[in-house]
């Protein structure tokens, strides 16, 4: 007999949706440096720590994030991830609240951003480029535009997560590889161009496609001196590192996003698969955005784009209400790059394949948002129709409708700012770092409070001195946190805008969590007047 | 009428239950094999049947769900909210009995089709797709041998599909992937090296590796495709199937 082995498989199997690669994918889209991180790094112009060394500073402090997510998936990969880890560790109404705030309702007020990103990288280039000016400029710079934008996002995400998960994985894999190949021809560009050919090819550019005065360049920089530009590249103080660090994890602060998908990941339990995963995702991007932003340096001239910035955000922010940018659109790097040729076909072609990073993305917006309002419903905390899906398509249009209908009111609101909405960008950030604050405080007390379910787990042998490895980097990434919290809201610098001086900030995070208490609250009374114990749920790890 | 507790009234009961809504529905696995072998109950290849498995193209699978759910099968929720696309899994609490319905094709380790010849059989999906199912298996344990052993003892290979194996169909999709090829390769070697422990006797076991033999050869001599010849360069160096994970039950 040869050496053939048979195996005790049992008779149900399954082959989930994602591969670990699919997974790295939408980390690595997550941590999106050509949306959220262009975006947010154009909104930094004032701040004194150097670019560079904040993301990588910041990049390797998430490292201890991305620990303690590996680890609690490996422990439950199960789907709704933050949501269960912390209903199940730290209790169901803190897990709840946490969660629902953090994954679901903030999310709202990331549609107007994820619109304000798409016009930017996507209608505008493109509409400019070719010959619209006028169309480019309406979406630019008009409110109505902007929020038709955000249906266009929704209608898209909608589209793309009711295709279901490997048709999602095939969607943003495509655009992982177009979206790099657009961003290497950018570089291309920007290696083998100069700062004589970038003016040249600015003052063509900027004048033809969106109607910019003769003398852009020039007239740039002066605006950006005048509102006070100063974000460096390189360098900066330790202290002044770390002040624009409330900024940059607006960026990098999501490669664990796709936590709450893991239960549709293959071998999920696997911790360094899943380290590794998002690992590489916060690696690869930060060396991508390092060498981005060098060669930018290189060609366009890091003096210009801070300029650009701050004479775009200075007047969108009406500091500067009569000094309208000389550029007058948002200073999109790939752009820039673009106007190094006049070529108009290779301009649309690039800037079409670089839009690619806000396609592949744009599903992070609800995605993984679904999976936990699945999660509360199957633990009854939400009613049981919201955890289904339109038969003939698949689609969770109830879970859907939770996301889409409040994000477009909030869209209306973030648009035409009323109530003083668009001060809250950085809100956005500060929700979700508290709900990571919850599951990293989990993560710090598993070892000990759920000591028979970390014992078992693969995650049980890894350890420093003795101390659970999960526990260790939980504490690192717990005071990281507490310092952002700290900053974001009491702000003793006055550089972010959402602290407790904003009112609005206040009262918007506020009826959130009064909301989410309140539908926590009212679903224990109504399931409890029909027998049903929520704490007993909650004493049970949910099914894979 | 209350779910059947034989295993295979029930799968009639649902097939017929099926096809008077206009749905295609067809089992598959070892429930399958025993329907169209009688050496699945040859006392040392019996064993029993806690699955019933079926198939159905991807149109309307949504109407299985409400069919099952009526016929009185408890649905795995979170299993069918996450995966319903390409499978559903409904639960017999009487019979302690699974229903696993692979919806618009069969992926475990390795994908076969099974749509566009699903009317093939009346109950069934054909016999190439039934032993294809199995020798696709990269871990295949005891009751796949004993299944794959009755199969091929009571079905010679030919050119069609009535009461054979279509072994041109067999080869051909083998021929086009390399890795089904690698584990289905695999899974012959294992059916010689166990066939000895079912106690078949000597003329069986002879009608058994004979028809393995021509599998084999057939497999071998196919034209393979350009992506299989690109995917043979790299071996076993890289893996070349899927290990499907099991499903807790909700």
């Amino acid at each position: 007999m040869s050496q053939s082995t048979l195996f005790l498989r049992k008779a149900t199997g399954l082959v989930r949706s994602w591969s670990v690669f699919d997974a790295f994918i939408y980390a690595f889209f997550s941590i999106n440096l050509v949306t959220l991180g262009l975006y947010i790094f154009s909104q930094m112009w004032y701040l004194e720590g150097g670019l560079i060394p904040t993301m990588i500073v910041s990049g390797v402090i998430i490292v201890s994030e991305v620990v303690v997510y590996a680890g609690l998936i490996a422990v439950m990969p199960r789907a709704g991830g933050d949501y269960v880890w912390q209903s199940r560790i730290l209790g169901g109404g803190v897990g709840f609240v946490l969660a629902v705030t953090g994954w679901w309702f903030i999310l709202w007020l990331w549609t107007p951003l994820y619109a304000d990103m798409l016009r930017h990288i996507f209608f505008v280039p493109l509409l400019g480029i070719a010959g619209l000016k006028d169309a480019a400029l309406w979406f630019a710079w008009d409110p109505g535009a902007w929020f038709l934008v955000c249906v266009l996002t929704c209608v898209f995400v909608t589209i793309v997560i009711a295709l279901g998960m490997k048709t999602y994985a095939v969607v943003q894999k495509f655009c992982f590889w177009v979206g790099n190949a657009g961003l290497l021809v950018v570089c291309l560009f920007l290696l083998f161009g100069n700062q004589e050919s970038f003016k040249a090819g600015l003052e063509a550019n900027a004048t033809k496609l969106f109607g910019a005065a003769p003398g852009v360049y020039d007239a740039t920089i002066a605006a950006g001196q005048a509102a006070g530009a100063i974000a460096p590249l390189l360098g900066g103080s330790l202290a002044a590192i770390f002040l624009a660090m409330p900024y940059i994890v607006f960026f990098n602060l999501w490669p664990n996003w796709g936590a709450t998908l893991y239960g549709e990941v293959k071998g999920a339990d696997d911790f360094k698969k899943n380290f590794a995963g998002m690992a590489w995702a916060l690696g690869i991007t930060t060396a991508l955005g390092a060498l981005l932003f060098l060669l930018v340096n290189k060609t366009i001239g890091w003096d210009f784009v801070t300029n650009a910035n701050a004479a775009y955000w200075s007047y969108r922010w009406g500091y500067t209400p009569d000094t309208p940018p000389p550029l007058y659109i948002w200073p999109y790097p790939a752009l820039l790059a673009m106007f190094l040729t006049t070529n108009p076909a290779m301009q649309f072609i690039v800037i079409l394949a670089m839009s690619m990073w806000f396609f592949g993305w744009a599903g992070t917006v609800f995605l993984s948002s679904t999976r936990v309002i699945f999660a509360a419903a199957f633990d009854r905390l939400l009613p049981e129709v919201v955890a289904s899906v339109e038969p003939r398509t698949r689609t969770p249009i109830w879970s859907l409708a939770l996301m889409v209908v409040p994000g477009l009111i909030v869209s209306a609101l973030f648009v035409w700012d009323l109530l003083g909405f668009r001060s809250l960008t950085l809100a956005s950030t500060l929700v979700i770092a508290v709900t990571y604050l919850g599951s990293t405080i989990a993560a710090i007390v598993l070892p000990y409070t759920k000591k028979d379910l970390y014992e078992a787990s693969p995650i049980a042998k890894y350890k420093i001195a003795g101390i659970p490895l999960i526990t260790v980097a939980g504490v690192i990434f717990a005071a990281f946190l507490i310092f952002l919290l700290y900053q974001w809201l009491i702000d003793p610098n006055n550089l972010y805008g959402i602290s407790y001086r904003n009112v609005s900030s206040l009262v918007f995070m506020g009826v959130m969590y009064l909301l989410a208490l309140g539908i926590y609250l009212g679903a224990r009374f109504y399931r409890k007047g029909r027998g049903v114990d929520v704490d007993l749920i909650y004493k049970e790890i949910p099914v894979e | 009428m209350p779910i059947l507790p034989d295993a295979l009234d029930e799968a009639r009961r649902i097939i017929t239950a099926a096809a008077e809504r206009g749905l295609t529905v067809r089992l598959l696995g070892g429930i399958a094999i025993r329907l169209h072998s009688p050496h699945a109950t040859h006392r040392s290849l019996t064993r029993a049947y806690p699955d019933l498995d079926f198939a159905t193209p991807d149109k309307r699978s949504y109407l299985i769900e409400s069919l099952l759910a009526e016929l009185g099968y408890e649905p795995n929720k979170p299993f069918n909210l996450f995966n319903g696309d390409h499978r559903l899994l409904f639960f017999d609490e009487a019979n302690n009995r699974q229903v696993d319905v692979f919806v618009g094709g069969f992926h475990m380790s390795h994908r076969i089709p099974f749509t566009n010849r699903i009317a093939v059989e009346p109950l069934t999906l054909p016999l190439a797709e039934l032993l294809l199912t199995k020798l696709q298996i990269a871990q295949m344990n005891e009751k796949d041998v004993r299944d794959l052993c009755a199969l091929i003892l009571d079905h010679p290979f030919g050119d069609g599909d009535n009461e054979m194996v279509n072994l041109p169909y067999v080869a051909k999709l083998c021929a086009d992937d390399w890795g089904l090829w690698k584990t289905a390769t695999l899974s012959i070697q294992k059916v010689r090296d166990f066939c000895d422990a079912f106690n078949l006797e000597p003329e069986e076991k002879d009608t058994l590796l004979e028809r393995l033999n021509a599998l084999r050869q057939a497999l071998d001599d196919a034209p393979k495709s350009l992506q299989w010849k690109a995917r043979n360069a790299i071996g076993e160096r890289v893996q070349w199937y899927e290990l499907p994970e099991e499903v807790k039950r909700g």
